[in-house]
């Protein structure tokens, strides 16, 4: 009897302690997720060499290299996937006014010291499936076919950095 | 044997008693937190790139009735997550005002607001800055904003 007595009192302090409970101090929080979503990205840079230049040249003249040369072009440390480095011209000639000659007298190469290699209106890769934002050059060397008119004349080189 | 029935329930009246003075003369206290303008989206980002959140601010309303509380910030992870890659939860800032740059989020608490005392609702900002190089994906991290009584 006495058991139950104490059972009963037992139940009644924990019903008393769950009631204070319900009024302690409190607090509370909620979740947010933040997203976002990181483009593939690739930044290039003709940091010097642009204009080529080739100044003076008569007709005929054998291959001379580009007075600025290399073109060099940088890759910014914000690219973040590999790539490739190609160049092509945006046209077939050269032009000074109504006067032109072949896109096929500019060469390029990554080396100074090796054969270069003819401009046409077709990307090709200089420097293929590079992993390292850095500095790469081309050069450049020119050719005058004979006859040609007298003239300022000039062609688009585009260069382009691909995502691989 | 009446006292020994008797003996119980009085002890319980004086329990009663005892916290009536703390607990029964006083409403019930509750602190409630709600966020709103969530899930925090930045959009697309090029790496190296600094931006505010498409939906700035995110609101935090708090329903209570406890005389002071804070409000405090913490990331869920010291890093934001894309598979494997990850680049550091630092790179996202909080600010009460839109003006940055502004507090940078770690996986330890912050204190945002200091000794509330209004239910109503509060702002917090935040801008992000893409490492440099990070690679492409979508990168998320948990948020955890919490409301607490002020003892």
């Amino acid at each position: 009897m006495v058991k139950r007595e104490v059972l009963v009192l037992g139940c009644m302090l924990i019903i008393s302690a769950l009631a204070v409970s319900v009024f302690a101090a409190s607090s509370d929080f909620d979740t947010a997720t933040a997203s976002v979503i990181i483009n593939q990205f690739i930044s290039v840079t003709l940091t010097s060499g642009s204009p080529i230049d080739f100044g003076n040249m008569d007709p005929g003249q054998s291959l001379k290299n580009a007075t600025n040369n290399p073109l060099n072009i940088t890759i910014g440390s914000e690219t973040n996937v590999d790539f490739t480095i190609s160049t092509k011209a945006n046209s077939t000639t050269f032009k000074s006014g109504s006067n032109t000659f072949a896109v096929g007298n500019l060469n390029w190469n990554d080396d100074s010291f090796a054969t270069k290699t003819n401009y046409t209106t077709s990307d090709v890769a200089v420097y293929s499936t590079q992993t390292s934002p850095r500095e790469y050059s081309i050069y450049h060397e020119l050719a005058i076919p004979t006859p040609q008119k007298a003239g300022d004349y000039n062609v688009g080189v585009i260069i382009t950095a691909a995502a691989v | 044997m009446k006292k020994i029935i008797l003996l119980p329930i009085i002890l319980f009246l004086i329990t009663l008693l005892v916290f009536s003075n703390t607990a029964v003369s006083k409403p019930p206290q509750f602190l409630s937190i709600t966020l709103y303008n969530i899930p925090i989206t930045f959009g697309n980002m090029d790496p190296n790139m600094t931006k505010e959140a498409e939906v700035n601010p995110l609101i935090i309303n708090v329903d209570t009735n406890v005389a002071s509380f804070n409000i405090e910030v913490e990331a869920g992870a010291v890093d934001f997550k894309s598979g494997r890659n990850s680049f550091p939860v630092s790179n996202l800032q909080w600010n009460t005002t839109n003006n940055f740059p502004g507090t940078n989020y770690t996986g330890v608490s912050a204190i945002a607001y200091s000794n509330l005392t209004t239910t109503g609702n509060y702002s917090l900002y935040h801008q992000l800055t893409i490492p440099p190089s990070q690679q492409a994906g979508t990168y998320d991290v948990s948020i955890k904003i919490t409301a607490s009584e002020i003892k």
